[in-house]
C-alpha cells in the first residue's frame, strides 16, 4: 500500500515541479539565475554525494577530474546558447533534454569532479567562470538585438546588469582571501574574536 | 591509466566541440531568429491550404492564393508605436520606389495583424496612414484563433504582450512566391530589401 502513496506523492511532485518551472521560465532572469543554478545544483549535490558512497567512481577517465570539468562546461556552453534557450521554451521535449542534461551532464558530473581537482584546476576554472559572467553581462547589456525570441530586450538588460553584479561578487568572494595572510598575528587574532 | 584518460580528454573536446559547431551551424547561427532565417532560405516553406484571412475591405481571402506571384507580408498590429510604423513606412518606400519597375504587378503587399482586437475599420486606418494603393496593399486578420497560431508557429513569429496592451514581436518582412514563404528579410535595412525584391520580380517575369 504504502507504494501508493509513495506514487502519489510523487506525481503531486511532478505537477508541482512542472508548474514552478513554469513560472521561473516566464522571465529571463529568473529561468537564468534560479532555474538554472538550482539544476544544476541538484545534480552537483547528487555527484558529491555519490563520490561520498562510491569514491572511485569514473577514475579509470576521470582522476584528475578534468575531464567531468569538460564535459560539464561543453553542456552549459549549449545550453547558453540563445537559440536552444528559446527552442526549449517552444518545445517541450528540448526542454525535458535541458533539465536532463543541465542535471547530468553539469551538475553530477562537477559533483563527481570537483573533489578530484588539484588547487591549480579549481583556481582557473574559477577565474574562468568569473571572465565568463563578465563576457556574457556585458554583451546582454550592450547589444541592441534581442537574441531570444520568447524574452523582452529590457529584461536582457536587467540579466545583463544581474551577470555583471555575480561576477564581482565572485570576484571578491574568491580573490579576496587571497590577499590575507592567514599566518599574521592579526588574523589570528581576527579568528579567535 | 594516464594515457586513458588523455585520449578520453581528447574525444571529450573532439566530440563537445563538434556538438557546439552543428548547434551553431559552424558558429554562424546564435540566435532562433538566424536559424529560421537560414532555414527558410534551403527549405521554402508552403502555406497551408485554408487559411482564411479578413481583408480591410471584409472579403475573406485564402493566404495560400495570392493576388499576385510576389506578396511581401508583414505582422503588425494596428496600435503599434514603434515597429510596425517603421515597418509600414518601409512598405510604403517600396510601393513608392517600386512603382516603376517593369514588373511591378508581379508585387503586391500584405499587412497580416495578430491582434484580435483589430476590426477591419482599424485595418483601413493603418493603410490610409501609409497612403497606400489599396489596390497593391492590403491589410488582414484571422478569422480564426486556431488558424492564426498554426501560422504564427509555422513562421516562428513569437508575439509577447507586453505589459502596456501592446505586444513584442520579432518583426521582419516574410516574401512569398507563389505559394510559399521563401525568404525572411530584415526590415531596418531598405536597400538590401529593395535589391532582393527587385531580384524577385525579375524571376517571375
Amino acid at each position: 500500500m504504502t507504494w501508493l502513496i509513495y506514487l502519489f506523492l510523487s506525481l503531486i511532485g511532478l505537477a508541482l515541479s512542472l508548474f514552478i518551472v513554469n513560472i521561473l521560465e516566464s522571465s529571463m532572469i529568473t529561468h537564468m539565475l534560479i532555474l538554472y543554478p538550482v539544476i544544476i545544483y541538484l545534480g552537483f549535490y547528487f555527484g558529491c554525494v555519490l563520490l561520498k558512497h562510491y569514491p572511485n567512481v569514473t577514475n579509470s577517465w576521470n582522476k584528475s577530474g578534468i575531464a567531468g570539468v569538460l564535459i560539464a562546461s561543453f553542456a552549459l556552453i549549449f545550453w547558453m546558447i540563445p537559440r536552444w534557450i528559446d527552442a526549449s521554451l517552444n518545445h517541450l521535449l528540448i526542454d525535458v533534454l535541458k533539465y536532463g542534461s543541465l542535471f547530468l551532464f553539469v551538475g553530477v558530473s562537477l559533483g563527481i569532479s570537483w573533489k578530484k581537482l588539484g588547487p591549480i584546476a579549481k583556481a582557473v576554472i574559477k577565474i574562468e567562470f568569473i571572465t565568463m559572467l563578465y563576457r556574457l553581462g556585458w554583451i546582454y547589456m550592450i547589444s541592441p538585438d534581442r537574441l531570444c525570441n520568447n524574452y523582452f530586450l529590457s529584461e536582457q538588460k536587467i540579466l545583463g546588469e544581474a551577470l555583471i553584479v555575480l561576477a564581482i561578487l565572485c570576484s571578491i568572494l574568491w580573490l579576496f582571501p587571497l590577499f590575507i595572510n592567514k599566518k599574521s598575528s592579526a588574523y589570528k587574532s581576527m579568528k579567535t574574536n | 591509466m594516464k594515457l586513458f584518460e588523455s585520449i578520453t580528454i581528447f574525444f571529450i573536446v573532439l566530440i563537445g566541440c563538434s556538438i557546439l559547431w552543428t548547434a551553431t551551424e559552424g558558429g554562424s547561427i546564435w540566435t532562433a531568429e538566424s536559424a529560421r532565417r537560414a532555414n527558410i532560405l534551403e527549405m521554402p516553406l508552403s502555406m497551408p491550404n485554408k487559411i482564411k484571412i479578413e481583408m480591410h475591405n471584409s472579403q475573406v481571402k485564402e493566404l495560400a492564393n495570392p493576388k499576385t506571384n510576389i506578396v511581401l507580408i508583414d505582422f503588425i498590429y494596428t496600435s503599434c508605436p514603434t515597429v510596425c510604423v517603421a515597418m509600414g513606412a518601409e512598405f510604403k518606400r517600396l510601393q513608392y520606389e517600386l512603382f516603376n519597375h517593369p514588373n511591378y504587378n508581379n508585387l503586391s503587399f500584405l499587412s497580416i495583424s495578430f491582434d484580435d482586437s483589430d476590426k477591419t475599420e482599424n485595418l483601413n486606418e493603418y493603410l490610409e496612414r501609409f497612403k497606400a494603393d489599396k489596390t497593391k496593399w492590403q491589410a488582414a486578420k484571422f478569422t480564426s484563433q486556431i488558424q492564426k497560431k498554426k501560422i504564427l508557429e509555422l513562421l516562428e513569429v513569437v508575439v509577447l504582450p507586453d505589459k502596456q496592451g501592446g505586444f513584442i514581436h520579432n518583426s521582419a518582412i516574410y516574401v512569398q512566391k507563389n505559394d510559399a514563404i521563401v525568404e525572411i528579410l530584415d526590415f531596418g535595412n531598405f536597400n538590401q530589401t529593395k535589391q532582393k525584391v527587385i531580384t524577385y520580380l525579375e524571376s517571375v517575369s
